[in-house]
């Protein structure tokens, strides 16, 4: 994939996803203007960056989205759901663009010019609705030899000229009773007019002194949008150029003053000139300029950014490239875009999202801190072996080695803390892509909520924030599907009509708190107490016998689900359990607390980085594994006579519970060692809510090791939770406890 | 680092001297060199002068500049023939910013500056003040 593809690939989905916010705000504001330019410049931006990757179906349908935004900008259309829908459908589709993409390293997708038709007829459907309006159709600065003409046949005007129009009536447009020249009178601030036959003159004998052979051509001191509100009928038969850059409007960059503006802006019109001779010279001096205005405003990464940019623009020989990234530093955002070194392309879309970490400078040092005082740990080593070279007496030098080794122990012990500390993103990650998600669920069940994150700040380990979208789409479909009433039932209620799902995380020493609260009806404890019966979930006595929190926690018991109904969005067969689980699978605890008719919270707690998991070391078939201590409770010897043949399995009875037993070597398929002893070795282990036993051979020690999860092919092997490096260099496989006992 | 305080006054002295940027005045009116030369000079740059464009190349092939300050109309070889030849030179000579001061302000000869690979354009006369911000704009002078 070449770096313009894959440069492409990264701003713009960092482009839909500001688009998205905006629409969304703008949704819920229709009146808020700064949002809608944002959201216009973002469509716009995106235009340009699939201008420059040659792909002609997105520029299209991203013009057809600016057509409609313009739309709303000169107050032609007004903000209406479907029509922020329809922007949204729009984005859907440049993202699964770019999904393709990105799969098929760089190929544009084979079907994108039927994906932009359909975005057209969505759009061409609103415009009818909305009226006027297509206009900025071309590049706001490309040259045109009619409006050069034009400047240069008044050269008194052209400074006041802000627009230019050339207007071809149609032949019969007498007998239709339009008035061409009255129409053009009307625009605003007129400062220059011609009035020009059409070419070619018809053949005299062919010359109907009826039809209009005029061409009006006008420079006003008005906006292109005013010249196009006003002449919206004719707008077939007109060309409209605004001849001012725009850079970007109300909400330029404030760090720039006058001057550089005005410097910028010129980098881009000479950018703009389309004059073959001294192509290269040109692109460069604008680049050099562009950098240095950056460097004397102490812009320094942006100066160098934009350098990256004025390369590229050079390999590829497109200064379009650098005229983006000039763009983009009137507006400030030259920064705003995607971290430059980005690696080599990524085959999943996915892992692209989270891949480049920004780091906390204050963190870093604490790394180099932690290395400098290793060095000198290190040192002492070899200081030590002169002391045993020397004949130093081995008992003084084993204290003397233990004293290093706690010496060194903590100082890895923090470096482990602090590199796990560099692998921190903010919850905002996985949290912006809700608000768009409960709109849509919100509008297809018909149950109007608007979700409010709070804390998308805090900051939890990358593993955490990758894995929690499930687990919270899933809390968030069912505050939504069984959690609200509908409109007229909160009505009734006396409750707002929009009901509000609030999604919350917060930083609590070492946890990372995320609650999903919504003002819904609340869970009904005698429900779940009749489905849990009606599911075999639980007993009619264990149920008399439970705290109502006990009840609670039933809805995360597996097969339990409180749906009525199944609806499209949320009867996915898996119900809360997965949630549980998938929360488990953090290191984290799920919670829940409801009030009947106030409403529902779900509560996640979980740790802040992936720590260390202690494991216990267990040797079976010759085989060293590790099994995560958390998950065991004891460990006994059973003597043989005590295993009972259960069917086709074993159990042994511990302090009056029965307890399934599995020797690990056969269930790993290294078949039945022959255990000399007269009494198995057995590990007690908590898993999927019970006990149960694994016979080894041999119990080893515990220990502390980073966990690394499987990759690769290797993902789905069974009853593996991931390896860890021994100190002898060997591979420990720790086990994964939960699917053995399935 | 420790290092004796006069060798610390040099290198500073010299990583200044390396640090100015270098500025060519390419005007034919000598009033308008002086004018230039006084305001860069006080504001810290090297200024060398040129009186036409083809005197402008000669120098620029011996030593480069950080800018150019390019009159238009000029003997032997006007301000825009001089910029259009620049730009087809190799990089980076090809790449120095330019900045035109003319008389005319029309915008055809904005417009016609530009054509010629100008990057920025004021109109004279101008103050030191406003050729000094600028300068330090396209040199990338620290502010």
């Amino acid at each position: 994939m070449n770096e313009f593809v894959e440069q492409f690939l990264l701003e713009a989905r960092e482009l839909v996803e500001q688009a998205t916010d905006d629409l969304l705000a703008l949704e819920e504001k229709p009146g808020d203007s700064e949002r809608l330019d944002s959201a216009f410049r973002a469509f716009h931006t995106l235009k340009g960056a699939a201008g420059i990757v040659d792909f002609a179906a997105m520029t299209r349908a991203m013009h057809a989205a600016e057509d409609v935004l313009s739309a709303i900008r000169t107050g032609a259309n007004p903000v209406t759901p479907r029509l922020i829908g329809d922007c949204l459908t729009c984005l859907d589709q440049v993202i699964q663009w770019l999904d393709a993409m990105q799969v098929s390293g760089g190929e544009l997708p084979p079907d994108a010019e039927a994906g932009a038709d359909a975005i057209l007829r969505r759009f061409g459907e609103e415009s009818r609705v909305g009226g006027p309006v297509a206009l900025l159709a071309l590049p706001q600065q490309a040259p045109v030899s009619w409006v050069e003409a034009m400047l240069d046949g008044h050269p008194e005007a052209a400074a006041e000229a802000s627009t230019a129009i050339r207007y071809s009536p149609d032949p019969g447009c007498f007998f239709r009773g339009e008035d061409p020249l009255g129409l053009i009178a009307q625009l605003p601030g007129i400062v220059a007019l011609d009035l020009l036959p059409v070419a070619p003159w018809p053949e005299l004998d062919a010359l109907d002194p009826f039809a209009c052979h005029l061409v009006l051509m006008v420079l006003i001191s008005g906006s292109a949008e005013q010249a196009a509100t006003l002449l919206h009928q004719v707008l077939d038969q007109v060309e409209i150029r605004p001849l001012r850059v725009a850079t970007g409007g109300v909400e330029g960059d404030p760090g720039l003053s006058a001057a550089a503006r005005k410097l910028l802006e010129a980098q881009l019109l000479l950018l703009a000139e389309d004059v073959a001779e001294g192509a290269a010279g040109r692109l460069a001096s604008a680049g050099k300029v562009a950098a240095n205005v950056l460097r004397h405003g102490g812009k320094m990464a942006e100066a160098e950014r934009l350098e990256r940019h004025l390369s590229h623009s050079q390999t590829a020989g497109d200064p379009r490239i650098l005229a983006t990234a000039i763009e983009a530093a009137l507006n400030g955002r030259l920064l705003a875009g995607a971290p430059d070194d980005v690696g080599p392309a990524p085959r999943l879309p996915e892992e692209t999202a989270a891949r480049a970490l920004r780091v906390d400078v204050e963190r870093v040092d604490a790394l180099v801190t932690l290395t400098g005082e290793l060095t000198i740990a290190k040192n002492a080593i070899s200081h030590m072996a002169g002391l045993a070279q020397d004949g130093m007496d081995p008992k003084a030098l084993a204290a003397l080695l233990k004293q290093h080794h706690v010496q060194l122990d903590r100082l890895v012990d923090e470096l482990q803390q602090s590199v796990l500390r560099i692998r921190v993103l903010p919850l905002n990650h996985v949290f912006r892509r809700f608000p768009r998600l409960v709109r849509d669920m919100a509008a297809s069940l018909g149950r109007p909520a608007r979700l409010v994150t709070e804390g998308e700040a805090t900051e939890a380990d990358k593993a955490i924030v990758e894995a929690l979208f499930e687990p919270l789409l899933h809390v968030l479909r069912n505050a939504i599907s069984h959690g609200i009433e509908t409109a007229s039932e909160r009505a009734a209620l006396g409750k707002p009509p929009v009901a509000t799902v609030h999604l919350r995380a917060t930083r609590d020493g070492e946890h990372v708190i995320i609650e999903v609260a919504d003002d819904g009806r609340g869970i009904d404890l005698e429900r779940i107490r009749e489905v849990a019966m009606e599911r075999g979930v639980a007993q009619a006595e264990t149920l008399a016998a439970m705290t109502e929190a006990e009840v609670m926690d039933l809805i995360f018991a597996p097969g339990f689900s409180t749906a009525t109904a199944v609806t499209g969005l949320s009867g996915r067969g898996v119900g809360m359990d997965a949630v549980r689980m998938a929360v488990d699978r953090l290191g984290g605890r799920v919670g829940i607390e409801s009030r009947p008719g106030e409403g529902t919270l779900v509560r996640f707690t979980l740790p802040l980085t992936l720590m260390m998991t202690a494991v216990m070391t267990v040797e079976a078939g010759g085989q060293l594994f590790g099994i995560p201590l958390d998950a065991v409770v004891q460990t006994v010897s059973v003597p043989h006579d005590r295993i009972l043949p259960v069917g086709a399995s074993h159990a042994f009875v511990l302090r009056d519970r029965t307890i399934p037993l599995l020797e690990l070597a056969e269930v790993l398929g290294q078949g039945r060692t022959m255990t000399p002893a007269a009494e198995a070795k057995v590990v007690v282990a908590a898993v999927r809510g019970g006990l149960g036993g694994l016979e080894v051979d041999r119990l080893g020690e515990r220990m502390n090791v980073m966990l690394r999860p499987l990759d690769g092919l290797l993902t789905s092997l069974w009853g593996v939770a991931g390896t860890t490096l021994l100190g002898d260099g060997r591979v420990l496989i720790v086990l994964d406890l939960e699917e053995i006992f399935r | 680092m420790l290092m004796p305080s006069f060798i610390r006054d040099r290198r500073e002295a010299l990583v200044a001297e390396v640090a100015r940027k270098r500025v060519l005045v390419v005007d034919d009116a000598s009033l308008v060199r002086l004018y230039y030369r006084d305001a860069l000079e006080r504001a810290g740059y090297m200024v060398d002068e040129a009186l036409n464009g083809l005197e402008a190349l000669e120098k620029l092939l011996l030593q480069p500049a950080d800018l150019l300050i390019v009159d238009v109309n000029m003997p032997q070889m006007d301000g825009f023939t001089f910029l259009k030849v620049l730009r087809r030179q190799e990089l980076p000579l090809a790449g120095t910013p330019a900045l035109v001061t003319s008389t005319e302000c029309g915008p055809q000869d904005i417009l016609a500056a530009r054509r010629a690979g100008a990057n920025f354009y004021l109109v004279k006369p101008l103050t030191q003040d406003i050729l000094v911000e600028y300068a330090a704009l396209l040199c990338g002078a620290a502010a």
